[in-house]
């Protein structure tokens, strides 16, 4: 267990957040004690730097009160911060002062009695108080057999069980319910979901973290599940760099989804972060050969998991088409808001890309020398995390 | 206080909603609607058909001169219109379905057929609907359905049609189904090998197309599928896609939920929706237990009613030994019963089997569990059901709010994705129906054809005959 973060008054309704990072996997190929079968299993250069992003993007706000993307709810701020991450070296985490001063702590490993222990104590602080919101984030390997398992760092410690190190994702999160009154919670999964057939043939089904009591009634008020690929697929990640999914998670965070309600500040919950997520996937998926596309489910009267410090972002492209029309051609775009500036861009420059906000935008592409006819977009909705359009004109 | 009529003039498309039979306008689909400013922050929220236009009431705390009113469809897709407050507090605003540019026939379709990213306005002429390349690329697509009976699942000789549609992008059939449980099942070169189930007792309609956002996650063909009650099937619809924030829009419209679940005598299926909204967004417990009792007796075909009761059995808590008996015999029946009808039940059933599991199957960690009085004397009788769950699960398809799974025959889910020409069903191990092979061409000539078109029409290749298949290209 390793608390890096405890708010020193704990605030009436807060977010307690778990992390679980897997790279190093002890008895995987790769690993400093490798078993005989390894099924095809390695070590993993992602998750420890995933997980890690995860962490300091939870804790940025409490280094820098200044306004920079991070964890904001007033509702239900930061009140805990739990992690574990299983990396070739150990990993330190600058931890802000809360109940303890603000000191470098170095975060346990996770294999599954210390993730069952981490799990054990972010649960006992989500369930002290109705209305809380508790985020369990999961990066290391998966597999799946219509629910998800997620694996530990000591898979395989035991041959002769193969899959004794592992638990069941949807179990956990579903026992949670029984267990947590009024609370929201929310599962983000960064893992495979590919179906081994020694799970399928063996019929094995590793258990959840925790099972509550059957005799309980379901109490939560909401949950949510996403995770990093659909049913049967790989989740992917460059060498040493943040997984696709956890980049996705992380840019939606910074403000590339959310709403607001009547004059109300901007907020993203938990359908917002998913349906971004799945949109800055498949941005990716155009230019790469692996194709990834998360999978989300959420149930319950849900609230916002984080408060934005202003409109949504939006990545815009716009271009034009034919290239031949380029050098007569401009692009514009009109916020409808009334109040803001015409943004006018030639087309000869390539395609005019822009971080917008969010909203209702005139869009179109004319020629001021009246080489093509004008093309627009009338009151076009802008919608993060990106939009893009190509003008088809004609002479 | 700024005040909003929101009207919608979707005539066309519920007219292309009528069951084959009926000569007058069914019930009207449902839409949500937000009101938004110009930066897309929700001023207010509600739903909208045909039959019945929506007023809202609002505050608008920078009293905008100039809003927006944004019509969602299931897909995801939206058609924004301004609304000009200026000098006003109270506007009014309408939307059509002229842009829909479908046939007829096919408009109920459209707002359930995802679409490449083409914007949709209603105040620009480019906002036709295109959904990408033609049907015919899946002509070797073969068909066929299957009825669960007393004994099993059986092939159905041919496809019980009594009309059929046809154009570049789709082919559409109305099939007259008998009581209980249906499968269609649908495979191809480039189709897996897939089930989906079809509400029976009544008409259903089938809509098949090419699936432009088809992906890894999505089929390459696009199945939708109605039995005429647009209500519960919109609220099912926004439901299988997780968009429960529309779903309550839907779901508040009326109420919408609690009314299809109160009028079940009258129609089981709207009720199996209600229920599973209620369940979804956590409202089952404002919900009188009475009302899924019922659901549950008085529907004894209804593999969701089974499971639903199920659910709420295992979410009020068990107390004895006989509530977990009562739990897995509901669990049993939803799987004696053929298959649900909606996707919905792949969760629900999820939570229920991941439950019932972790009482009856306890790992070591879970061997000390508060709750092991509950456990039945002899778990062991009740694995084969869990594993029948845990299959499904693994075959878990998506095509929209119908049920579906990958597999080879009903009741063998498979979480392999085969592809090629339909399972022979000797080799599968299922007896021989000895019925014979109906090629769609074969029927669409004799029953919906003119005689111009026959002209047009290659002579349908005869295959080797197999029972009850039936090939896209031919409808």
């Amino acid at each position: 267990m390793t608390t890096v973060y405890l708010a020193a008054d704990a605030p009436p309704i807060g977010t307690h957040v778990l992390v679980v990072g897997i790279g190093a996997y002890t008895h995987l190929n790769g690993g400093i004690n490798p078993a005989t079968n390894t099924r095809g299993l390695g070590q993993l250069t992602s998750p420890p730097i995933s997980a890690k992003a995860l962490i300091d993007w939870f804790l940025a706000p409490l280094h820098n009160p200044r306004p920079v993307a991070g964890f904001r709810n007033p509702v239900a701020p930061l009140a805990s911060l739990e992690a574990l991450i299983a990396a070739p070296q150990p990993i330190s985490v600058s931890a802000p002062a809360g109940q303890e001063p603000a000191h470098e702590v170095t975060l346990d490993g996770a294999t599954l009695q210390q993730v069952r222990d981490a799990f054990e104590l972010w649960r006992t602080r989500l369930i002290a108080q109705p209305g809380n919101t508790g985020i369990f984030y999961f990066c290391g390997h998966g597999v799946s057999t219509g629910t998800q398992y997620a694996l530990c760092q000591d898979l395989l410690r035991n041959e002769g069980v193969p899959w004794e190190m592992v638990f069941e994702v949807d179990g956990t999160l579903l026992s949670l319910g029984k267990e947590a009154p009024n609370c929201h919670v929310h599962f983000w999964i960064d893992a495979c979901r590919e179906v081994p057939a020694e799970i399928l043939l063996t019929n094995q089904h590793p258990a959840p973290l925790r099972t509550s009591p059957l005799t309980n009634e379901t109490v939560e008020r909401s949950h949510s599940l996403l995770q990093a690929t659909g049913a049967g697929r790989l989740a992917f990640a460059k060498e040493n760099k943040t997984s696709r999914f956890t980049t996705a998670l992380l840019k939606t965070l910074s403000g590339y989804a959310g709403s607001s309600k009547a004059g109300g500040p901007w907020q993203i919950d938990a359908f917002e972060l998913a349906n971004a997520v799945k949109e800055l996937l498949k941005v990716e998926n155009k230019s790469s050969e692996r194709k990834q596309n998360s999978s989300f489910y959420d149930s319950g009267d849900g609230v916002p998991i984080i408060q934005l410090l202003g409109v949504p972002k939006v990545d815009l492209c716009l271009d034009l088409s034919p290239d031949a029309m380029r050098e007569h051609g401009e692009i514009y775009l009109v916020p409808c808001d009334g109040a803001s500036p015409v943004d006018v861009r030639p087309c000869i420059e390539g395609a005019y890309t822009k971080v917008v906000s969010k909203g209702v935008y005139n869009l179109g592409a004319r020629s001021v020398t009246g080489h093509f006819q004008p093309a627009r977009l009338t009151f076009e909705w802008v919608n993060p995390p990106f939009y893009d359009h190509i003008f088809e004109v004609a002479p | 206080m700024k005040t909003l009529e929101v009207s919608l003039d979707y005539v066309s498309s519920d007219l292309a909603m009528r069951s084959p039979k009926s000569l007058e306008l069914g019930a009207s689909t449902p839409f949500p609607f937000r009101v938004v400013d110009a930066h897309g922050g929700a001023l207010a929220e509600g739903a909208v058909n045909s039959r019945q236009s929506t007023r809202v009431e609002f505050d608008d705390p920078l009293n905008n001169d100039v809003l927006f009113v944004r019509l969602v469809w299931p897909t995801g897709r939206a058609t924004t219109q301004m609304v000009d407050y200026s000098g006003s507090q109270g506007a009014a605003v309408n939307f059509t379905d002229e842009m829909v540019g479908e046939d007829a026939w096919a408009k109920w379709a459209a707002p359930r057929v995802p679409y490449a990213r083409v914007p949709m306005s209603s105040s620009r002429s480019e906002g036709r609907v295109d959904r990408g390349d033609a049907v015919d690329r899946f002509g070797n697509v073969w068909l066929r359905l299957w009825t669960h009976t007393a004994s099993g699942w059986a092939l159905v000789d041919g496809m019980p049609r009594s009309s059929s549609e046809s154009n570049a992008k789709a082919r559409q059939m109305d099939l007259q189904l008998g009581p209980g449980s249906h499968l269609l099942q649908v495979g191809g070169a480039q189709m897996p090998w897939v089930f989906v189930s079809l509400p029976g007792n009544g008409p259903c309609r089938v809509y098949l197309t090419p699936n432009p956002a088809a992906d890894a996650m999505n089929l390459p063909l696009k199945l939708v599928v109605t039995s005429f009650r647009p209500e519960a099937e919109t609220l099912v619809e926004f439901l299988s896609r997780d968009a429960l924030r529309a779903a309550d829009s839907i779901g508040r419209f009326g109420p919408v939920a609690m009314k299809l679940l109160q009028g079940k005598v009258e129609d089981a299926v709207s009720a199996i929706a209600g229920a599973y909204y209620l369940l979804r967004v956590g409202r089952w417990r404002e919900t009188p237990i009475e009302w899924f009792d019922n659901l549950y007796n008085w529907f004894p075909w209804s593999a969701d009613a089974a499971l639903i009761r199920c659910v709420v059995t295992l979410r009020k808590g068990l107390n004895t030994q006989d509530d977990t008996l009562r739990a897995l015999e509901q669990l049993r029946q939803s799987v004696d019963r053929g298959v649900p009808l909606f996707e919905e039940a792949h969760r629900v059933q999820v939570e229920a089997h991941t439950l019932l599991r972790g009482l009856l199957f306890p790992s070591s960690a879970e061997a000390d569990s508060s709750d092991r009085y509950l456990a039945p004397a002899q778990p062991d009788k009740f694995k084969p059901l869990i594993d029948k769950c845990q299959a499904f699960a693994a075959a878990r398809a998506w095509t929209g709010p119908s049920f579906s799974y990958f597999g080879g025959v009903p009741d063998q889910p498979s979480s392999q994705k085969t592809r090629g020409a339909p399972p022979s069903l000797s080799c599968m191990g299922s007896g021989d129906t000895g019925q014979t092979m109906i090629s769609l061409s074969d029927v669409l000539l004799t029953e919906t054809s003119t005689p111009a078109a026959r002209d047009r029409r290659p002579t349908p290749r005869r295959r080797k005959r197999q029972p009850s298949v039936t090939y896209l290209k031919d409808l």
